[in-house]
């Protein structure tokens, strides 16, 4: 079953990824850039599968929604550890 | 343990890994709201992490609108925080252009200060020794006439004495008084954008009437009629506002129609947030075409003309309303006059 706040939430993840593609010559100047976007995109995947795991083979698709989570949260906790530096370190 | 369980602990771990990050480095070089943009990213993952870890321990229901709620306000931020970086990229841009401008501005002022200031040594010297030559000339003229020699060889010496010379030293000094003039120009305009300026009110009939006092010669040499309206104070350097109203009248009479009497006026009236002086006369006039090179520097309409200048006196006009934070324009058609609309702050 798809529910609507999970459609609603791709349609938005999929706005911003469209504003990443428009402008990625500028996005890939932020500091370790392509961490940050890989975070993004495994969290759009993740969108995915919430909703594809309400029509078929919900087990996995609902395992690898979990997986996708997980990947956003490390690949966001190492893009922290890149940038969240004290002057004096950085 | 169920691995979906698993794989839900390790990414509560990373979130409050992050947190931890974060906070050691808040004082890091990143833009503020970017930051505080990025710290509700953390917050709506971290949720969303506890929440599934709660989930496998049974309790559930109390968090599930939040979650829904912080599902759908997750991209939003994402959108948010990217929009930021790129905010920030662009704002940083223009700092570091705009820097870099004012500086090449500051070492290009300085370079024509400096070239101009010790061009003037040398031309004092050039000056100075063809005097010296010409007074020598003159001696070594009268001298020539106590010798007694070959009169072939008294013609020759007295034509270089008399012709060649003074020739040759006319044309020196008529170069270097050209070149002085230019250099002296080159000065004034890197002064205009170098010397402090004393912003104040002025008094605008009055600082007309004293241009004019000091123009009268001049004025009454043209033949010209001058005249002034009730003119409305403004604001600026006294001295530079002199300046640039100085070189507006003396542009015009240098370029009067000599088929016509001529006829100067000055009037000026208020607008929104400054006033506006509009220095009209019925000269020779310039065709559209120049309108924007009369400001440059060293440019001549009329080169043949020795009387119209080194082409510095717009130049200067132009860089001190710019530092008044004003603008001047120009309108004319050949044979018809021109006027230049001065823009000043008003008081």
């Amino acid at each position: 079953m798809i529910q609507e706040n999970e459609v609603v939430m791709l349609l938005m993840a999929i706005g911003v990824l469209i504003f990443i593609l428009v402008n990625r010559r500028l996005i890939m100047r932020i500091v370790a850039a392509r961490v940050l976007v890989a975070a993004f995109c495994v969290l759009l995947a993740a969108y995915v599968f919430t909703i594809l795991e309400g029509l078929f083979l919900g087990d996995l698709l609902n395992f690898l929604e979990h997986l996708c989570y997980a990947a956003s949260s490390v690949l966001i906790a190492l893009w922290c550890t890149k940038v969240f530096k004290p002057k004096e370190a950085g | 343990m169920n691995p979906v369980a698993a794989i839900d602990s390790i990414a509560l771990f990373a979130g409050l890994a992050t947190v931890v990050v974060i906070a050691r480095g808040w004082k890091c070089r990143l833009r503020r709201d970017v930051k505080v943009l990025f710290v509700l990213i953390v917050a709506m993952v971290l949720f969303r992490n506890f929440s599934n870890v709660l989930e496998w321990c049974g309790i559930t229901a109390a968090l599930d609108t939040l979650e829904d709620f912080t599902e759908i306000l997750l991209p939003v931020l994402w959108g948010f925080v990217l929009y930021a970086f790129l905010q920030g990229m662009a704002g940083d841009a223009r700092k570091k252009l705009n820097r870099s401008l004012a500086a090449k501005n500051k070492e290009l002022e300085d370079i024509v200060y400096i070239a101009s200031h010790d061009l003037r040594s040398p031309l004092v010297n050039i000056c100075g020794f063809s005097g010296e030559l010409a007074s020598s000339c003159r001696q070594l003229t009268a001298l020539l006439d106590k010798i007694t020699m070959d009169e072939e060889d008294r013609r020759q010496i007295t034509a270089l004495l008399k012709v060649d010379i003074p020739e040759s030293l006319h044309f020196i000094e008529a170069g270097t008084e050209s070149m002085e003039r230019a250099v002296d120009g080159l000065l004034r305009l890197s002064r205009a954008g170098t010397e402090e300026i004393r912003i104040e009110k002025l008094n605008m009939n009055r600082l007309i009437d004293q241009i004019r006092q000091s123009m009268t010669f001049q004025i009454q040499k043209e033949d010209v009629s001058f005249s002034a309206d009730d003119l409305p104070d403004c604001m600026g350097d006294r001295n530079q506002v002199s300046q640039i109203f100085s070189n507006l009248i003396d542009n015009a009479l240098k370029y009067m129609d000599p088929g016509r009497a001529g006829e100067i006026g000055i009037s000026g009236t208020l607008e929104d947030d400054h006033v506006v002086y509009r220095v009209h006369d019925n000269g020779i006039g310039i065709a559209a075409e120049n309108h924007d090179k009369v400001f440059k520097i060293f440019h001549r309409l009329h080169p043949a003309d020795s009387a119209a200048g080194e082409g510095l006196g717009l130049a200067i006009v132009s860089r001190m309303i710019q530092r008044h934070n004003g603008s001047v324009s120009i309108e004319s058609q050949p044979g018809q006059g021109t006027t230049f609309y001065v823009h000043l702050p008003r008081p």
